[in-house]
């Protein structure tokens, strides 16, 4: 177990510094010049000149790249040159916001996905089969702007069933006592239970536009490795011993599905992290998306560049989790296959 | 399947997805019908005449036809925008833009990531190893956010929004022609061509690529389809293709906040058209990927 785990961190730490690296390159070395881009056509080239030399964007390349990972040892992501303040405060005061909304996310996902795949696999073939497919292919067809807006026309603007796009919490009310950062976890925590309802409904609209695409994906996952598991021997084997179909799915076939499906959610997780910047602009949320979106319109690729990374790290952390967990479930995989 | 043997242990969704059950080569063969893939083939058919005929006879993309946010009639099938264009002429316009858009980056894709895959599984040893660390830091970024920060590094214009939206896609190609090069480079047609004198290069260009490029070629359409989604994301933040051009993206973009006052129709119907475009380039996909199972 001690040689697969020091393989996972020694793999995941590769993966940081490349990805640090790839961040710093495509920011740095591609054709636009990134102090030309800030000031605009309109810029003399003595401004542009100056800008460069006060971001060391005029040392050598080595040079920067050296200051850049020193920077990243230390925390240091940069400062936001569109408002002054550092990357990493920008990005972090940010994060429960995004977290508190991909969690919704991946709820709603599981919540839909999850029995949807099961009886696709059981039914397989069969109607209840072909419409899952067909709702799969759905979810995973539609542009997120255009699910969300139909939410926001359907629910908002028709029914009154929901607030409309304007953030976590009604316009005015104050937020919970910061614990975690997420408002509706706050506010039971700290009995504020008024709160916590709008939290909860303002929550709602944007959770179900970005739950609805992963759905699917949850969905088809589940399906297709229900399926493998139903082709090995240990159901087989149950079958023939004369156990009930249903009993086997779930307690043999759901079992060692999990492991998959595991892996599964860690990554849908990850990218309704970062994939929301198109969400988070369509409903206010003031997450790290929208930090991303205000950091486009002000050409600060500073910003740009710290929010890559930083969901690139995430994202690398959630796959090492996972592979973790994955290990300690299945000896297969951390004796690195020889046992089977 | 032989491939997955020498895949490192983490599963990866998009492969899955793909690969054909082990039981559907072996089952006896049973009749199949296959609607979806002629559902989805009738579907981008139609779109494609649709999208070459279809600008002779309705009005300009930029063409005031009269009141803005008249609602859908007979005369403006998806009603007029807030300048008075008709949604339903710009949608007809904007076919071949977003399908030459979505073929060209899915085209791109494959090419690149089929000739890296392909090396780096037929060469093996540490040019695999590096490139396979780089495909991981590639899959590091949701794709979309990939592509936004590339775009934006390397200059807005259309042929730079397909170079970006293509290498945040070139990851799944990789991996997938190198998991069945590494498979074929056993076999015993690539032995008997390196013996009979063919150098690495026609080895494994000639000989282990036209047989290891299936699975990428059946992802071919999902990407297109993925790739339609991403140029309509991007627009809606402001970067990739922007106003007036007639485009689904934008066109959607443009008619968010008519949704908030009523005009619901003005982003709808290029939403709907993007939709139906993706979920038809889809279903050939899933059947092409055999699963159908």
């Amino acid at each position: 177990m001690l040689r697969y785990l020091l393989r996972r961190v020694a793999i995941s730490a590769i993966t940081v510094l490349g990805l640090a690296l790839v961040v710093f390159l495509v920011v740095r070395i591609l054709p636009g010049d990134a102090a030309a881009a800030r000031l605009g056509p309109e810029a003399s080239d003595a401004d542009i000149e100056a800008l460069r030399a006060e971001y060391g964007l005029d040392q050598p390349l080595i040079v920067q790249l050296g200051d850049y990972l020193a920077g990243l040892l230390r925390g240091d992501l940069g400062t936001a040159v569109s408002t002054g303040r550092s990357v990493s405060a920008e990005l972090f005061a940010r994060l429960p916001a995004s977290i508190e909304l991909a969690i919704a996310g991946l709820i709603v996902a599981l919540l839909i996905g999850f029995p949807l795949g099961m009886l696709a696999a059981a039914k397989r073939g069969r109607f209840p089969d072909a419409i899952a497919r067909i709702f799969a292919v759905l979810g995973s067809s539609m542009a997120p702007v255009w699910l969300g807006l139909l939410l926001i026309f359907g629910l908002y603007s028709v029914a009154h069933l929901f607030p409309g796009p304007v953030g976590r919490l009604p316009i005015g009310m104050a937020p919970p006592t910061q614990i975690t950062g997420l408002y509706a976890l706050d506010a039971v925590l700290t009995g504020n239970w008024v709160v916590a309802g709008e939290a909860l409904r303002y929550l709602a609209l944007p959770a179900l536009t970005l739950g609805l695409g992963a759905s699917a994906a949850v969905l088809k996952m589940v399906r297709s490795s229900l399926i493998a598991t139903e082709e090995s021997g240990f159901v087989r084997t149950a079958l023939a011993y004369g156990v009930p179909g249903r009993e086997v799915l779930w307690r043999d076939q759901l079992r060692n599905a999990m492991l998959q499906v595991l892996t599964a959610i860690g990554l849908v997780f990850g990218f309704l992290l970062g994939g929301n910047v198109i969400v988070e602009r369509l409903f206010s949320w003031p997450g790290v998306g929208r930090v991303a979106f205000d950091a486009l319109g002000s050409n600060d690729l500073e910003l740009l560049q710290g929010y890559a990374l930083i969901i690139g790290v995430i994202y690398i952390a959630l796959n090492f989790g996972v592979d973790l967990v994955y290990g300690l479930i299945d000896p297969r995989i951390r004796l690195g296959g020889r046992a089977s | 399947m032989t491939a997955t043997g020498a895949q490192p242990p983490t599963f990866d969704p998009a492969l899955a997805a793909l690969m054909p059950s082990a039981s559907a080569s072996t089952a006896p063969r049973q009749r199949r019908r296959r609607p979806f893939l002629v559902i989805g083939a009738s579907v981008v058919g139609l779109l494609l005449v649709l999208g070459v005929v279809g600008p002779f006879f309705v009005a300009g993309p930029a063409e005031i036809v009269g009141a803005a946010f008249q609602p859908p009639s007979a005369a403006h099938l998806f009603g007029t925008d807030s300048f008075g264009r008709d949604i339903f002429a710009r949608s007809v316009h904007a076919i071949k833009l977003d399908l030459a858009l979505g073929v060209s980056v899915a085209l791109l894709a494959m090419v690149i990531g089929s000739a890296v895959g392909v090396i780096s599984g037929y060469i093996g040893g540490v040019v695999d190893d590096v490139v396979m660390r780089l495909v991981d830091i590639l899959m590091a970024f949701p794709g979309f956010i990939l592509a936004m920060i590339l775009l934006v590094s390397i200059g807005d214009s259309i042929p730079n929004l397909a170079v970006a939206l293509a290498i945040a896609q070139i990851a799944p190609f990789v991996r997938l022609v190198r998991a069945k090069a590494l498979s074929e480079r056993e076999l015993e047609y690539v032995t008997a061509s390196r013996v009979s004198g063919a150098g690495w290069l026609r080895v494994a260009f000639r000989h282990v690529l036209p047989n290891s490029i299936r699975p990428a070629a059946v992802q071919l359409t999902l990407v297109c389809g993925y790739s339609i989604l991403n140029v309509a994301g991007l627009a809606y933040l402001g970067v990739g293709i922007h106003p007036p051009t007639a485009e689904w993206g934008v066109m959607v973009a443009e008619g968010a906040t008519n949704m908030l006052t009523g005009q619901w129709w003005t982003a709808f119907f290029p939403g709907l058209m993007i939709a139906i475009t993706v979920m038809a380039l889809h279903f050939i996909g899933d059947d092409l990927a055999g699963d159908r199972a």
